[in-house]
């Protein structure tokens, strides 16, 4: 947002008639905003390009010279290494994570959208109550969560399946209160009426023309639990024991934590690994980028 | 790895949370066990763990013995997640039999009910092991697993650079090592002889070696002895080379430690076996040939003792309905040959085995250490290691508490002796806390 202000106050100012006397307070808040803004541009990139440049160095070039600049380039060895360790089961661990995140995130935004519209345009009793336990729920920090639901898992033998990790990945309750949220402001009561007067049953008027409108709330929705799957490490830590099953976090702790042993993976190779699982989010955000802005402010207007 | 798998984390947490923590041991062998198979017949037992190499290990029992099959699975390392998921499968009854687990981390596993009492099938294996690694997986009396490997202590040391200070023999004692650090200082002050780290289970090391064990059980029940007056010993010894600036302040394992090492502005670490290929790769190749392995220095020449950092343990969880099967592959996987060769070349394990020592595999002179057969210095110190150490049930929050400590002792807001006692009385707090109770101190 405070990029906004920064982008239109110049047009702002130039329009204006007192341009004159303004420009003093606007430019000491203007470099205010913009140090604040770069301090945490900063704060937020610099892992990211240490990342970066590390993944480009050689397991020896690693712990010497200067760790955010380059020494040498290994880029390429060092990705061919990642998917030659341990007969390439990095690329599973990869393939793995994409049917977590992917087939996870698609189904709860499914069920979040349906949840979420249904609390916001169908009033039944109990259903202001319903949401505030959604809400509740979007309180409780998921790695709490993780031991009961082994404990759950277990006896129906759902323990060390893909099923163990797809199963809690389907449930966002976050995804519910913006579906809601987003439901009640953007589609209107007219519509439906007018969808159910043309003979439209519930069912096909949500899938064609609720969910249209919904959009870009669905792509907030499906790119948060992506996210938070992705980078999940503690359920399928807990739940999966077979490393053909594993997500790529879990995969490449057990890498890092082979360190200073007989034939440890090598450090290069780990961050490598580290940072070519990022990749693939970093894609994602940026083809879904437009949607996502307007998913982001929706939630907050109300 | 670094081979001790730093204590038990959210496991001791997670167990207290979820109603497993008990104040003892009960060792009931529930009947709710996760292994199938009549004991008659063909028997299958699952090992979970996470160290590279244990999975041929196992290969290699499995091709030998077709009656009792492993099913070896690689979880999550326990400091990270692994332990949780061990508690938590004890919980849910569907444990394995077999497990990988530090004997750091054996006391909460013990104190949270999640072990077996293997005792009447483990005990005709007691003298194939050193006998500090036996006390290691024995508590109370009861034994709940086989030792793996052990980590001795030793001072690596930058001999070329040693002997540019004058220095042409390793201190042997501690005396010695004070003096030496004075002199390398005095030459240049700019150079260290080593580094005060924040590394809590190295400086516990430090306890084990002047037997100043930080948790005893006499009477069945918990006494810290942190500020006992050989741990005292140890304390005021760092304490005066703190004060008088004669060690670097680098973090333990940090990469300003390894590059002030490579730059012979460090020329010592008193640290374990499995530092030895660590500091190689971390302080790199220009380095090469320079350096050589000498005996921890002692505190009495006389009677030297030598202190431990690591080592680990193949325990049977609470719920095996194989226990002696199960006791019988953990024996033979620490103790065959062909099997510690596996676990000496591709784990990279300092194995506890007394056989073991003489595999072949040690013998090999490393090039980074002067082409000196390293690991004949801490075989020499293995029958010589203390005794008498024992582990807590708290060891997440010691080794948090402790390692924040040995920070403040760095930058100088702390001396180690009110480390110590803060500690002490930390953990004090943290077994009450627990519902365990706790005497002395």
């Amino acid at each position: 947002m405070s990029t906004l202000q920064i982008g239109s106050r110049p047009r702002a100012a130039s329009t204006s008639p007192t341009r004159r006397s303004t420009p003093r307070r606007s430019d000491s808040s203007r470099w205010l905003i913009l140090g604040v803004m770069t301090i945490s541009v900063v704060y937020f990139l610099a892992p990211v390009w240490w990342l970066l440049v590390s993944s480009t160095k050689s397991d020896s070039g690693l712990f010497s010279g200067n760790g955010f600049w380059f020494n040498g380039f290994h880029l390429w060895s060092n990705i061919r290494s990642v998917f030659a360790q341990d007969n390439g089961i990095y690329a599973r661990w990869l393939l793995n994570t994409l049917v977590y995140a992917g087939l996870g995130a698609a189904l709860s935004t499914l069920f979040a959208s349906l949840a979420g519209y249904a609390l916001a345009k169908f009033p039944f009793r109990g259903s202001g109550a319903l949401f505030n336990i959604v809400l509740a729920a979007v309180l409780v920090p998921q790695p709490l969560l993780a031991i009961p639901l082994y404990l759950l898992f277990s006896p129906v033998h759902l323990v060390n399946t893909y099923w163990a990790v797809l199963i809690p990945s389907m449930v966002s309750p976050f995804g519910v209160y913006l579906a809601r949220i987003y439901a009640a402001a953007s589609v209107p009561d007219e519509v439906l009426e007018a969808a159910r007067l043309d003979g439209s049953g519930e069912v096909r008027t949500f899938f064609q023309i609720s969910l249209r409108v919904m959009s870009p709330a669905l792509v907030t929705i499906f790119l948060f639990q992506f996210v938070s799957i992705w980078s999940n490490y503690l359920l399928p830590a807990l739940m999966l024991a077979n490393e053909s099953l594993q997500p790529v976090t879990v995969g490449i702790v057990g890498w890092q934590q082979q360190h200073g042993s007989g034939n440890a993976v090598p450090t290069n190779v780990v961050i490598t690994a580290a940072a070519l699982c990022v990749v693939p989010l970093v894609i994602l955000f940026l083809s879904l980028q437009r949607f996502w802005r307007s998913g982001m402010t929706s939630g907050s207007v109300k | 790895m670094r081979k001790r798998w730093i204590a038990a984390a959210a496991g001791v947490a997670a167990a207290a949370t979820f109603g497993l923590s008990g104040c003892s041991s009960s060792g009931t062998s529930g009947t709710s066990g996760s292994t199938q198979g009549p004991a008659s017949g063909p028997v299958s037992l699952t090992f979970w763990g996470w160290a590279p190499g244990y999975q041929q290990s196992v290969a290699l029992w499995n091709k030998s013995h077709p009656d009792i099959q492993i099913d070896w699975e690689t979880v999550a390392p326990g400091s990270k997640g692994g332990y949780t998921k061990m508690l938590t499968a004890v919980k849910a009854g569907n444990a394995p039999c077999l497990a990988q687990v530090g004997y750091e981390t054996l006391p909460s596993f013990a104190a949270a009910g999640a072990l077996q009492d293997v005792t009447q099938y483990a005990s005709p294996d007691q003298g194939q092991f050193a006998a500090w690694t036996w006390n290691q997986v024995t508590i109370e009396g009861k034994t709940y697993g086989i030792p793996v490997d052990a980590a001795p202590m030793a001072l690596l040391y930058n001999k070329t650079l040693f002997a540019k200070y004058g220095i042409t023999a390793p201190p042997a004692t501690w005396a010695e090592y004070s003096a030496d650090a004075a002199k390398i200082h005095q030459a240049d002050p700019k150079v260290y002889i080593g580094y005060f780290g924040n590394d809590a289970y190295n400086y516990a090391g430090l306890d084990w070696q002047d037997n100043a064990p930080w948790f005893t059980t006499p009477n069945s029940s918990w006494r810290l002895g942190f500020t006992s007056s050989a741990g005292e010993q140890v304390a005021s010894y760092w304490q005066g080379l703190v004060s008088r600036h004669l060690l670097s302040t680098d973090q333990s394992y940090s990469p300003s430690l390894y590059k002030d090492m490579a730059a012979g502005r460090i020329l010592s670490d008193v640290n374990a076996v499995w530092d030895a290929p660590l500091l190689a790769s971390s302080v790199g190749k220009s380095q090469s040939g320079q350096w050589a392995v000498a005996p921890m220095p002692v505190w009495n020449a006389s009677a030297p003792a030598y202190g431990n950092d690591g080592g680990s343990a193949t325990a049977v969880l609470n719920g095996c309905k194989d226990p002696q099967q199960a006791t019988e592959f953990a024996d033979w996987m620490s103790t065959d040959s062909g099997s510690v060769t596996n676990l000496i070349d591709v784990t990279g394990i300092y194995p506890a085995a007394t056989s073991g020592l003489s595999n072949p595999a040690l013998s090999a002179p490393n090039a980074y250490y002067g082409n000196q057969v390293v690991y004949d210095v801490f075989k020499a110190e293995m029958p010589q290691i203390n005794t008498s150490w024992l582990w807590g049930p708290t060891m997440t929050q010691v080794s948090t508490d402790l390692g924040n400590d040995l920070g403040s002792v760095e930058t100088g807001s702390q001396t180690v002796a009110g480390m110590l006692g803060d500690v002490q009385s930390k953990t004090a707090a943290q077994l009450t806390q627990q519902g365990i109770s706790v005497s002395g101190g």
